[in-house]
């Protein structure tokens, strides 16, 4: 079947381009998030109109990309990504765990349904 | 293959007050904690006080002493400090002149740097990006920048991360044809519209495809580090990946995040006692998290002496 994804939509999203499903779910959201409007690390960056260029181009990459890899992503348990940095990752002193169990989910583009499909006990001894 | 000498860490960000003298002393405690023979050499000449952060009185001779000739070699301005392995280069009682030094002053200082008989020198240097803050910052095989997870301090950065890079690329236009092909393309920047070094690039590229390729070997040699500063949740410790992926995304230019220290009252404490964290609090966040920095420079590096 012919791709209709390009290496430049891997690429905008920071992908390989043997990335998984749920990779490329995750890709997209942090790219999102990166971009969003008033996000802290591009706000003083990125001007509105070209703000919503990126965001149309991150769209676009990850509907050409997800077209392509549109599978039933039961391909495994999702992993957490290494950040490649020998830190944990666990709230801060001030912070709720619930707050920051959901933001941790986001993050990582998982929804509450991902997490029950990935938690469920199908048999019981 | 790299230069023979010590390993040069320049710690700098583009605003005041966000941790550079801390991280810089508590850096170098590791390293010498680690075995390496180190030197901190406080190059915030406008306003010096690492030897504060160690825990030690103003030594009695600074890099004035060198710059004024009463001294013929860094090595005769060499302070102790409470540290095994650790020396200080004291910035103190500068002379006002020296926070602006000439060219050749500059040029000697840093060549004297890398000629130190140890294995790492860490340059605290001042903040804001003026042209000596930035050459010694790109004089240094390990550019760190620190930030702090509020706007001020991203914008400052994303500015000392610009003026670095041009300042980089100036220097590479003594090659034939660079300087002109980048006034050439900075002249058209209104037609073309040059936003970031990214789009200089592809510019000059355009304009004498010789001299693009030098700019464009300078900017993947331009590689700084970051380090996310006081972080307390969740998301500050992302910004340090985030502002990687903007500045490639945007200016073309590859950041590594070398890890986020967390802010927790050992570091007031060991402030007010005027004792350093790494000594004190070993177990603290604050240590810990120096710790894995430091792992992650010696890793990525790869020269370990």
């Amino acid at each position: 079947m012919t791709k209709v994804s390009t290496p430049e939509d891997y690429s905008v999203l920071d992908l390989s381009e043997d990335a998984t499903a749920d990779e490329a779910k995750r890709a997209y959201h942090r790219k999102k998030a990166l971009y969003a409007q008033g996000a802290l690390a591009t706000y003083s960056l990125v001007e509105n109109d070209q703000r919503g260029e990126i965001v149309d181009r991150i769209e676009r990459a990850y509907m050409r990309i997800s077209q392509d890899l549109r599978t039933d992503s039961t391909d495994g348990p999702a992993v957490l990504p290494m950040h490649g940095l020998d830190q944990p990752f666990a709230p801060g002193p001030d912070e709720r765990i619930g707050p920051y169990l959901r933001q941790r989910r986001e993050f990582l583009g998982f929804t509450i349904q991902d997490i029950a499909k990935r938690t469920r006990i199908l048999h019981l001894p | 293959m790299r230069r023979t000498g010590p390993v040069i860490w320049g710690v700098g960000g583009g605003k005041g007050g966000v941790g550079k003298t801390v991280i810089t002393a508590n850096a170098a405690i590791c390293l010498a904690q680690l075995g390496k023979r180190c030197v901190a050499l406080d190059a915030d000449l406008g306003g010096a006080n690492l030897h504060t952060v160690l825990g030690i009185p103003s030594p009695d001779y600074s890099l004035s002493d060198f710059v004024r000739k009463k001294v013929t070699s860094l090595g005769e301005i060499l302070a102790p400090t409470p540290f095994p392995n650790l020396h200080l280069i004291s910035g103190s009682r500068a002379l006002l002149e020296m926070a602006n030094p000439h060219y050749t002053q500059k040029e000697k200082l840093i060549r004297h740097i890398s000629e130190l008989d140890v294995d790492f020198v860490i340059l605290d240097l001042g903040s804001g990006s003026a042209f000596n803050t930035l050459d010694f910052f790109l004089s240094a095989d390990e550019g760190i920048l620190i930030v702090l997870p509020e706007p001020t301090s991203v914008e400052n950065a994303y500015h000392f991360i610009k003026a670095a890079f041009y300042r980089k690329l100036k220097k590479a236009s003594k090659h034939s044809g660079v300087a002109e092909a980048i006034d050439k393309a900075m002249g058209e920047k209104i037609a073309r519209g040059i936003q970031s070094p990214r789009t200089l690039i592809n510019n000059v590229l355009k304009i004498n495809p010789e001299a693009g390729q030098i700019l464009q070997e300078e900017a993947n040699g331009f590689r700084p580090n970051i380090i996310v500063n006081q972080t307390r949740k969740f998301d500050d410790r992302d910004l340090g990946q985030d502002i990687a992926h903007a500045c490639r995304d945007y200016f073309g230019i590859g950041i590594r995040y070398i890890g986020h220290v967390e802010e927790d009252n050992s570091l007031r404490e060991a402030v007010r006692l005027r004792k350093t964290v790494m000594d004190t609090f070993p177990s603290s966040p604050f240590a810990r998290s120096i710790r894995a920095i430091v792992g992650n420079l010696l890793v990525n590096r790869e020269d370990q002496p």
